[in-house]
């Protein structure tokens, strides 16, 4: 079996949509949309947000999969972290799956993009946790703290509670990453400071333009989610706390912060 | 004998939305497209193409011509970006080898035309830049 799968080699059934990531931003912008994904100003905002988590999740089970596989001489209890990780993702999956229907959804709805596997294309298991458990796991901390107070305001306690079960996870899934990225580089400074460029790249690919701020100083819009309507953060914020108690130190996220609001990867 | 489980008789949350609809005159435009590849009315598939598309979808049709002849075509799998629909189409004929084509459709001007196209023939997957 071949190790380090590229991008064009991930398995999906027939009945699904693959595209780039520059086909998906093509399509939104000849709508007159923003390049990134679905805001939360949008219409579309909660189905297109769920289903891009959903299929994130099954990227991360077979990301967690893949590193197992990947680095066979890794430790041991590294092994078994990434097995649990692909355990949980598996969970995980299932989950959002069910809230797709829930919001009148359906995984295939929209069309899956490589970006979050593209992640995974490194062959140092230190940089793979850094990115994957650190990267995008802290991303995932963002993305759910913020679906969670969405759900808040909704009054809808099926999201919100479902959204918590799996953030709950996440955290571990970085405290993870911080150990293993610490472990694997301990005595080789040169290994570490790769590992966190490697974060640091991901961490700028997703940060919007530098469209990203603290839930506090987010600007507020107005929008229509089924038959309410409410005030919600027009952009995609960082979860301080949820970032704070996954194991990030202040300085981390605040490096975050200023990163998000200079960046112009988008 | 209790009830284990048939979906429609457990009680917990229902849905909270409706699925969107799929147009049926994109589906219409989509078979069109399909069927004058198919045929290797290339012309006819050009003049389904938005302006800047038109040169790939030409050059789409000149392949799916050369290829072979193709009698029979379906869709295989459909995903939208907000109201620009992925369509995976393939096509089919006695001893020919299936021609898989993934194209946009979007509405100009009132009516359905294609953006982009990708040729899958041969491809394991559609992660193309």
């Amino acid at each position: 079996m071949q190790k380090f799968l590229p991008v064009d080699k991930l398995a999906r059934p027939e009945n699904y949509i693959l595209i780039s990531l520059d086909r998906m931003r093509q399509a939104r912008m000849d709508q007159g949309l923003t390049p990134f994904n679905a805001m939360p100003y949008e219409e579309d905002f909660l189905k297109a947000r769920l289903h891009g988590i959903c299929a994130g999740e099954m990227q991360a089970m077979e990301a967690a999969g893949r590193t197992l596989f990947d680095f066979p001489d890794a430790p041991w209890e590294f092994q078994l972290d990434m097995a649990r990780q692909v355990w949980d993702e598996s969970r995980h999956t299932e989950i959002y799956m069910k809230l797709l229907e829930y919001v009148g959804s359906y995984l295939g709805e929209f069309p899956e993009s490589e970006v979050l596997w593209s992640c995974t294309q490194v062959d140092d298991p230190a940089c793979r946790v850094a990115g994957i458990n650190r990267g995008l796991e802290g991303l995932a901390c963002d993305v759910f703290e913020q679906l969670i107070r969405l759900a808040q305001k909704m009054g809808d306690p099926v999201i919100e509670r479902a959204v918590d079960f799996v953030l709950a996870d996440e955290i571990t899934h970085v405290r993870m990453g911080s150990k293993w990225m610490r472990k694997l580089t301990e005595g080789d400074p040169e290994r570490l400071k790769r590992a966190q460029e490697f974060q640091d790249n991901i961490d700028n690919l997703f940060n919007f333009s530098g469209g990203r701020t603290t839930q506090e100083q987010a600007a507020q819009v107005r929008q229509k989610l089924g038959e309410k309507e409410i005030e919600f953060d027009s952009t995609l914020t960082i979860a301080r706390e949820a970032r704070l108690l996954a194991g990030f130190s202040e300085e981390e996220i605040e490096r975050l912060i200023k990163a998000a609001s200079r960046s112009a990867a988008y | 004998m209790p009830d284990l489980g048939f979906r429609k008789n457990v009680m917990g949350p229902q849905p909270i939305a409706e699925r969107a609809p799929t147009p049926p005159e994109m589906l219409g435009a989509a078979k069109q497209f399909l069927e004058f590849l198919a045929k290797g009315k290339v012309e006819d598939v050009g003049a389904l193409a938005i302006e800047n598309a038109r040169d790939e979808v030409n050059r789409l049709a000149e392949a799916a011509r050369q290829t072979g002849t193709y009698n029979q075509k379906r869709i295989v799998a459909l995903a939208r970006i907000n109201r620009h629909y992925w369509i995976k189409g393939e096509l089919t004929g006695a001893g020919t080898k299936p021609f898989i084509v993934q194209f946009r459709l979007g509405e100009q001007d009132g009516r359905w035309k294609v953006w982009e196209t990708i040729n899958l023939t041969n491809a394991r997957s559609a992660w193309t830049r």
